[in-house]
């Protein structure tokens, strides 16, 4: 009787499976499927393709919109400060090498201040020896991937298609189902979410989102600056309503990233070119929110710890308070695009990842977004390859849990010093500008404190 | 059901496996085999570093298919854990178990996947493949020994299912007071992971008895 029921249970099993794998046909189904085609998308799809456990794999990237033919004419709105890790990932994928040919800005200096006092931090050698970051086009990131993406057979790109529904399995048996707009259904074994911060995926998943809109946007453009030295220097000014920065193109250009409330962005986005080079200017220096007080307790400190560092054999860039540039003009028209927090619990379900702004969105006001993404794609990778070495399906639950775990454990303390830092720049209120302030001028005078940090912002 | 005369499988041994059967794979059950499934990834990476090394393989350590070519035996398979990771990593696999719920179990989960789909499951022991005078380049008998009735005759059968220069790959619970502490104390009776009475203490076998077994 008991070795009836089994049979049966079992043949009901070869049954589910027969319907399942005849209707994943040979040419419907992939090992991996990567849904988004953003920078961190095809990243992920190269990465992938490129690891030689993964040799035998056939992958696939959905993307829902054409493909894009890059404009180089003038210079793309969007940009991205990349860390070190970053620039590395780009260079294994044989990617930086056409970022390197087209176009790109260093940043060998960043300096950081205050609106409310003259508190500021600088990072970056004193001598500019160094690269910190650099300054790309996200269209260039993208199409550089795109390049080498086409080089690697088993990796297949389908452009113009949008994902209408996932099915994730109830067990390990069954394959995930995707279904495209066309009706179509397709199967793999791993889905990857890299579609944004909307992602469908993260939906299907149901996992808890913690979410939190700033209220603001961030008005982009390109501008000409003012001639002067060398432009390797990133500037951002903490604004009562939010910072302002300019990026470093070129010798000539800098890309604009002002974030502020959503009335004040979209009156920004209203102004003719002339009145709206004026207002940034003005943002960069006027002194109208200065609060007197503190200002001058912060002044006191400031040259107290000047004298403090005198003997010290480090050459600290900070000695040297630099100026800004000053925007002569802007090249086309401002853009922007919203600003929000965003925190998926489970980055993981049952063959199923999220990687990028899927899993977790940021403040740009200290240039992580795309880095977070960056780092995503690489543990990701990591694990699949880790569970295909010892022999397990490379959907495995096992092993995507500690992705989750190895990825939650660096981005939510990077997370939670960006959305701090936006709360605490975010007032006016004296004392906390004083704690601010001071607290900026003594951070800003620990160059091992701030080698540390710097350090840590880069992988 | 089988009467077996091979005198190394023990029926009642065999029986706390094949009551489990349908768990095999479902890692979350209480009849012990999470804790085979959270064993599997070091068991295979050992395997797998121990090959490249010893057949002088001319890949990369992290290469897609390292066993490809290989004629691998999994005596005492179970459910298949190792049967189907080592199959992913390309090999030809034989596997074998004296309980025929066990071969039903693995069976069924081999055919989900392309990769594992192939797998040669047979309900026999060690002894029937050497009457039949079969041999292996690699031979694994993980976590099989300690439930065995004779020890010495068991891994002489093994011994004779390797090709010469071939591997074989033996696992075992150490017969000290640790592994007494952890495995029946601690997992069977308090924390409840494996069904009591899986392991007997008296059959752990230590490593010099071991290696002095194969050297005869």
């Amino acid at each position: 009787m008991k070795g009836f029921s089994l049979l049966s249970k079992y043949s009901n099993t070869i049954h589910n499976w027969r319907l399942n794998y005849s209707t994943a046909s040979r040419s419907s189904h992939y090992d991996i499927i990567i849904s988004g085609g953003g920078m961190v998308g095809f990243a992920m799809a190269c990465r992938l393709g490129r690891s030689d456990c993964l040799a035998n794999k056939r992958i696939l990237l959905l993307e829902s919109s054409n493909k894009k033919q890059l404009k180089l004419d003038s210079y793309n709105h969007r940009v991205s400060a990349l860390n070190p890790g970053s620039k590395s990932l780009l260079e294994s994928l044989g990617a930086w090498q056409h970022i390197e040919k087209t176009r790109f800005g260093s940043v060998k200096k960043m300096q950081v201040w205050d609106a409310c006092s003259d508190a500021a931090v600088t990072f970056g050698k004193a001598d500019l020896s160094e690269d910190i970051a650099w300054i790309v086009e996200n269209d260039l990131v993208q199409d550089s991937l795109m390049k080498e993406l086409d080089k690697i057979e088993q990796v297949e790109v389908q452009y113009k298609t949008k994902v209408t529904n996932y099915r994730l399995p109830q067990n390990a048996d069954e394959l995930v189902q995707v279904t495209l707009e066309d009706g179509s259904c397709l199967t793999t074994d791993l889905i990857i979410g890299a579609d944004g911060f909307n992602s469908g995926l993260r939906q299907t998943i149901k996992t808890q989102y913690i979410s939190y809109d700033y209220n603001q946007m961030a008005v982009v453009a390109t501008l000409r600056i003012s001639e002067g030295d060398e432009n390797v220097t990133a500037w951002q000014r903490f604004l009562p309503t939010g910072p302002i920065a300019l990026l470093p193109l070129n010798n000539e250009f800098s890309s604009l990233v002002w974030s502020t409330d959503k009335i004040t962005a979209k009156s920004l986005l209203d102004l003719p070119p002339d009145v709206f080079t004026d207002r940034i200017n003005q943002a960069l220096w006027n002194n109208d929110d200065r609060n007197p007080m503190v200002q001058n307790v912060s002044e006191r400190i400031f040259q107290m710890l000047k004298v403090c560092r005198v003997n010290s054999l480090e050459g600290n860039a900070s000695d040297i308070r630099q100026l800004p540039p000053s925007v002569v003009e802007i090249k086309g028209r401002q853009a922007a695009f919203p600003l929000g927090l965003g925190h998926a619990v489970d980055y993981i379900s049952n063959k199923a990842a999220l990687i990028g702004d899927a899993a977790h969105r940021v403040h740009p006001l200290a240039g992580q977004g795309v880095n977070l993404g960056f780092g995503d794609v690489i543990a990701l990778n990591d694990t699949v390859c880790e569970a295909v070495n010892n022999g397990a399906d490379h959907g495995s639950s096992l092993y995507l849990k500690q992705y989750q775990s190895n990825r939650q454990l660096h981005n939510l303390p990077v997370m939670a010093s960006v959305h701090g830092l936006h709360l605490l720049y975010g007032t006016t209120w004296t004392p906390l500008v004083m704690l601010r302030s001071i607290g900026l001028n003594v951070f800003d005078s620990l160059s091992s404190v701030k080698s540390f940090i710097t350090q840590r912002a880069s992988v | 059901m089988r009467r077996y005369l091979s005198t190394t499988v023990n029926a009642g041994e065999v029986s706390k496996f094949t009551r489990a059967a349908k768990d095999w794979w479902k890692p979350q059950s209480n009849t012990g085999v999470g804790l085979l499934h959270q064993l599997n990834p070091i068991r295979v990476r050992y395997i797998r570093e121990q090959v490249i090394q010893n057949f002088h393989l001319p890949i990369e350590s992290d290469s897609a298919w390292p066993l490809k070519g290989k004629q691998v035996l999994d005596v005492g398979c179970g459910g298949g854990i190792l049967s189907e990771s080592l199959a992913r990593l390309g090999a030809t696999m034989t596997s074998v178990d004296p309980g025929a719920a066990n071969i039903e179990a693995a069976k069924q989960h081999a055919l989900t996947d392309d990769e594992t789909a192939e797998i040669n499951y047979l309900c026999a022991t060690a002894e029937d493949l050497c009457k039949q005078e079969k041999t292996f380049d690699i031979v694994c008998a993980l976590e099989v020994v300690e439930h065995v009735d004779d020890v010495p005759k068991f891994i002489h059968q093994l011994t004779q299912l390797v090709k010469p220069n071939g591997l074989l790959f033996m696992s075992t619970i150490n017969r000290s007071a640790l592994a007494y502490l952890t495995t029946i104390v601690a997992v069977e009776q308090i924390l409840q992971l494996v069904p009591n009475g899986t392991h007997d203490w008296n059959k752990y076998i230590q490593p010099q008895e071991l290696t002095g077994m194969l050297t005869q």
